[in-house]
């Protein structure tokens, strides 16, 4: 006889991990690769931007790291259909982590390109590269290696950040482990599966940083001492 | 061939470079010497345009640019003069990223946009004349200050530049490993390549440099043959100057 709370666990595992692997996954990828992007844009602006640009990237930051990203992501889905934007709630939650991503990630790879030497530019013009190619063949190769212990905590954070999506009725992990719960009153056994599942999840990403830096020393050189 | 006149740079308040005048022909190969501030690194970035000269007037084979408020440097001129000048720096600045053999490929395919076999041959020839053949798939990091400086040479060849400026390129190493940059400094000398070095090194600069300019204060106090400037100097700050590196070099290292 199995005994209720393995059945149970046993049964919400697949609607669980479903949730999961439709939502929680998708979203927590283009999230990070759209923040990424928002990032870049906006450390290039910080860096080397003036006027307007500058002035428009140092609002942006300044307003995400201030504020709660529950209250962002409320604004985004309950507020803005009174200013006529109404959007189902995935996007709403992509566009809510997107912009909270960007604003963190912005800092840092700014960090991190400025962390490059001078002279690996004066080496790159030396040669008669333009700006475009000291930044895409010397500074960023660098520069990604600098950065990538940073984003891959804010990677790892954003996994677990996603549970947020729950209050805006996207039918994630999270969301569903409430349902399951409220179904079962069995919040204890319900919710500490879901933390388990998000353990999986973060677990494997974890694993994927570690080959990805490994990687990247090697390119670096110095994995390859003798 | 390059030639510079009235060439002035000031950072701020303060000039560097006041009206600085001098050439080097074909296959010439000339030191600066001279104290630290005196201008040194600032005129040999100012020919390849690291840094933009307030005025005067350069020319770097058939390129020729002069600078003021009035001329506002193109991009495009930036980049001609770098392509037709090689740097070594102080501190190597290989590329960390990249084995000793894609360090001296990056112009040829990026800049040059050579494909990349012909790239492969050029740059492993090069390794090979400044004595690395076997150093090509070795990473910076795990190279000696004077290979990574040799690497360093043989990339700033690879664009076949008209001239070869060199900012102290032994400094930063010890004597023996100072001995091999200097050997390959010289054979490129022999072989008729034309460069401008500021070396605080005498080998580097009495062995090398068939032309020496003293320069202290933003202008040219002394300029001539290695043997006139270093054996019989005529002014008396090139004299203080000569006696102190002089001095310093021949002092026995205590071990």
């Amino acid at each position: 006889m199995v005994p209720h709370w393995l059945k149970l666990m046993a049964d919400s595992f697949l609607p669980l991990l479903a949730a999961g692997l439709a939502f929680t996954v998708p979203l927590t990828i283009l999230s990070f690769a759209g923040g990424i992007a928002v990032g870049f844009a906006t450390a290039l602006a910080r860096l080397y931007g003036r006027g307007v640009a500058l002035a428009v990237a140092r609002f942006y930051v300044w307003l995400i790291r201030g504020t709660p990203l529950l209250v962002q992501l409320f604004i985004i889905f309950y507020g803005w259909p009174k200013i006529g934007i109404v959007l189902d709630a995935f996007p709403a939650a992509l566009i809510g982590f997107v912009l909270c991503i960007g604003a963190y990630t912005s800092e840092i790879i700014r960090a991190a390109i400025a962390s490059i030497p001078k002279g690996q530019w004066e080496a790159s013009y030396s040669i008669g590269m333009t700006w475009g190619q000291a930044m895409r063949r010397t500074i960023l190769p660098q520069a990604a290696r600098v950065a990538t212990p940073p984003l891959s905590n804010t990677f790892i954070s954003l996994v677990k950040d996603t549970s947020l999506a729950a209050s805006l009725t996207v039918p994630e992990l999270f969301q569903t482990g409430q349902q399951i719960a409220a179904a079962t009153y069995e919040p204890l056994l319900v919710y500490i599966e879901v933390a388990a599942i998000y353990l999986i999840f973060s677990s494997v990403l974890s694993n994927l940083q570690a080959r990805l830096e490994k990687r990247l020393d090697l390119h670096l050189g110095q994995g390859a001492a003798a | 061939m390059i030639r510079i006149e009235g060439l002035r740079k000031s950072f701020g308040p303060l000039e560097v470079l006041k009206g600085v005048s001098f050439s080097i022909p074909q296959g010439g190969v000339t030191a600066l010497i001279g104290p630290s501030g005196g201008g040194k690194s600032t005129l040999l970035r100012c020919v390849n345009l690291l840094e933009e000269p307030d005025s005067g007037s350069l020319e770097v084979g058939d390129i020729r640019l002069g600078f003021g408020k009035a001329a506002r440097l193109h991009r495009d001129d930036r980049l001609r003069v770098r392509r037709r000048t090689g740097m070594v720096f102080q501190s190597f600045q290989l590329f960390p990223h990249r084995s000793a053999l894609r360090n001296v490929m990056e112009g040829l395919e990026t800049v040059l946009g050579w494909p990349q076999e012909r790239a492969r041959a050029r740059a492993l020839e090069l390794l090979d004349r400044v004595g690395l053949p076997e150093k090509a798939d070795a990473y910076p990091a795990t190279l000696s200050g004077g290979q990574q400086q040799r690497v360093a040479i043989a990339r700033a060849l690879a664009m076949s530049p008209e001239v070869l400026l060199c900012d102290e390129p032994t400094s930063a190493l010890d004597p023996e490993l100072a001995a091999e940059v200097v050997g390959v400094l010289r054979s490129l000398a022999a072989e008729g390549m034309t460069m401008l070095m500021a070396t605080h090194d005498l080998r580097l600069a009495s062995q090398v440099a068939r032309d020496v300019i003293f320069l202290d204060g933003g202008v040219i106090v002394e300029s001539g043959p290695p043997e006139s400037v270093f054996s019989r100097p005529s002014e008396a700050r090139t004299r203080s100057f000569v006696s102190s590196i002089v001095g310093a070099q021949r002092a026995p290292v205590p071990a």
